[in-house]
């Protein structure tokens, strides 16, 4: 069996429109999974033990299982324990977006310590309340720091839209399956998906990398 | 009759066993220049912590002003804890620069001045904004409003902190330490900032051990250890009297560097 370019070529449109489907869930899923993580480090930092021991077993949890599981319990799982049964689309940026806020809030943990404490202290001496501390100078800074994790963090969850074909969501996986499929040929079509994350990822890193140099230059 | 700008009652502070703060009480009128000192370790830091109330004393009172900060007491002898929200419209009435500045790293210089104005003290951009010029300008440091502190010489961040602070229009200003993060040929630029204020007729309290300063510029020492104030007065008589053993035990070791440092009247025919 010969390598045929053209036939990767002629999936391409097929496969490019369907991406655009990947890269809505992914955008959606990002956006939310950064304000659950940010949610979620707020939480932690008021230091409330039993809250903080339940997140920790959430935690344990969506880091320790495959995502793909997490993927299926919120869509065949759900279902069955409360009856809520969401399409197929909502329940993965839902799956997503949980998965990525416990890595996120990890994240922001990790770098929350760098933030200096003398300037909260000195923010809290000029009378910034504890709420417009976060907003104002814990948190810019933060995102500032953790921003290159960030990104990778959102090529993460660009690749995790491909687990979704799984249950029924027509992304790029998907169509260049159902052209593979129909034609008995796999490889050149799930070629053509390939080339679809990857310029996504692409351009997201390259977006990172604008969004650094423009931090570098407050610098320190 | 002169009014008061910080008022101190009855501090009290317990680590365990060991007291940080220990019944402190002193009066600081309004223009008044004082300098604090003494040894590491005797309760300096957690005093002025404690006076901004980041670290709420076992007993006592703070009065900035008119006002109490953190708990009330009535005319009537009732106390009152404070809620979150009136102690941080209360506290930048103490104008506090820190030894490590604490600048926003993330904001411009002029951001940095404006941003508790707006925020706390509730004003117009554009008013803040006029204040920080004014402010910056004073300080001599107006070209820089648009740098961030990470693009700035430390003694020009040390203005940025300072310009920070007066523009809350505090009633007194706590240096904690001014000089001692600082370049030594900063040194003597900050302490002629200083000397300037003081002239100018700003209420300060600096912690320093830079004795020249609290000799030649303070009209008043308060010397502190194990968390008391054990002498306070006029520098010159705190500095040569004999009376407390361990305040004169301090100047002699200091003395040990600074040969003439104990005879104010070859400094003052200067």
């Amino acid at each position: 069996m010969k390598f045929d370019f053209d036939y990767v070529l002629s999936s391409l449109p097929r496969v490019s429109d369907a991406a655009m489907v990947n890269l809505r869930i992914a955008i959606l899923a990002f956006c939310l999974a950064l304000i659950g993580g940010t949610a979620l480090t707020l939480v932690r930092s008021l230091k409330i033990a039993p809250l903080n021991g339940l997140i920790a077993v959430c935690l344990s949890f969506i880091r320790g299982t495959p995502i793909l599981i997490q993927i299926f319990l919120i869509y065949y799982g759900l279902p069955a324990a409360t009856g809520l049964r969401l399409p197929p689309e909502i329940a993965g940026i839902t799956a997503i977006a949980l998965n990525s806020s416990f890595f996120i809030s990890e994240i922001m943990r990790g770098s929350l310590p760098e933030i200096d404490g003398g300037q909260i202290e000195a923010s809290t001496a000029l009378g910034l309340s504890p709420g417009v501390i976060w907003r104002k100078v814990i948190l810019p800074q933060l995102f500032r720091r953790i921003s290159p994790m960030l990104i990778n963090e959102g090529t993460v969850i660009v690749k995790g839209t491909a687990l979704l074909s799984v249950i029924t969501v027509v992304e790029a996986l998907r169509v260049s399956q159902q052209i593979g499929a129909a034609k008995f040929r796999p490889f050149e079509p799930i070629l053509a998906a390939a080339a679809m994350f990857l310029i996504i990822n692409l351009a997201l890193t390259a977006g990172g990398l604008l969004l650094e140099r423009r931090f570098a230059r407050e610098g320190r | 009759m002169t009014q008061t700008a910080l008022e101190a009652i009855n501090l009290i502070r317990r680590f365990g066993e060991t007291r940080a703060l220990d019944e402190v009480y002193f009066t600081i009128p309004k223009g008044q220049v004082v300098s604090l000192v003494g040894p590491s370790g005797c309760g300096k830091s957690t005093l002025l912590r404690t006076l901004l109330w980041l670290e709420p004393p076992d007993d006592g009172f703070v009065k900035v002003g008119d006002r109490y900060l953190g708990k009330d007491l009535s005319p009537e002898g009732l106390v009152r804890r404070q809620s979150g929200r009136e102690i941080d419209r209360i506290r930048p009435r103490i104008g506090m620069v820190y030894q490590s500045l604490n600048l926003w790293p993330h904001l411009t210089v002029e951001q940095n001045v404006t941003r508790p104005q707006i925020r706390v003290a509730r004003r117009r951009p554009e008013d803040a904004r006029d204040k920080a010029q004014a402010l910056l300008d004073r300080l001599q440091i107006a070209q820089l409003s648009d740098r961030y502190p990470g693009e700035i010489s430390g003694g020009q961040k040390q203005r940025v902190a300072i310009a920070r602070a007066l523009a809350m229009d505090p009633e007194i200003m706590l240096f904690d330490e001014p000089t001692s993060a600082l370049d030594p040929e900063l040194v003597g630029e900050v302490l002629s900032l200083l000397r300037e204020f003081a002239d100018g007729g700003m209420t300060m309290m600096v912690v320093t051990h830079e004795l020249a300063f609290a000799r030649d510029v303070a009209s008043r020492l308060m010397f502190m250890d194990h968390g008391r104030i054990v002498a306070d007065g006029d520098p010159n008589t705190v500095i040569s009297s004999r009376k407390n053993a361990r305040v004169a035990e301090f100047f002699d070791r200091v003395q040990a560097f600074h040969p003439d440092f104990r005879n104010p009247h070859q400094r003052r025919q200067r």
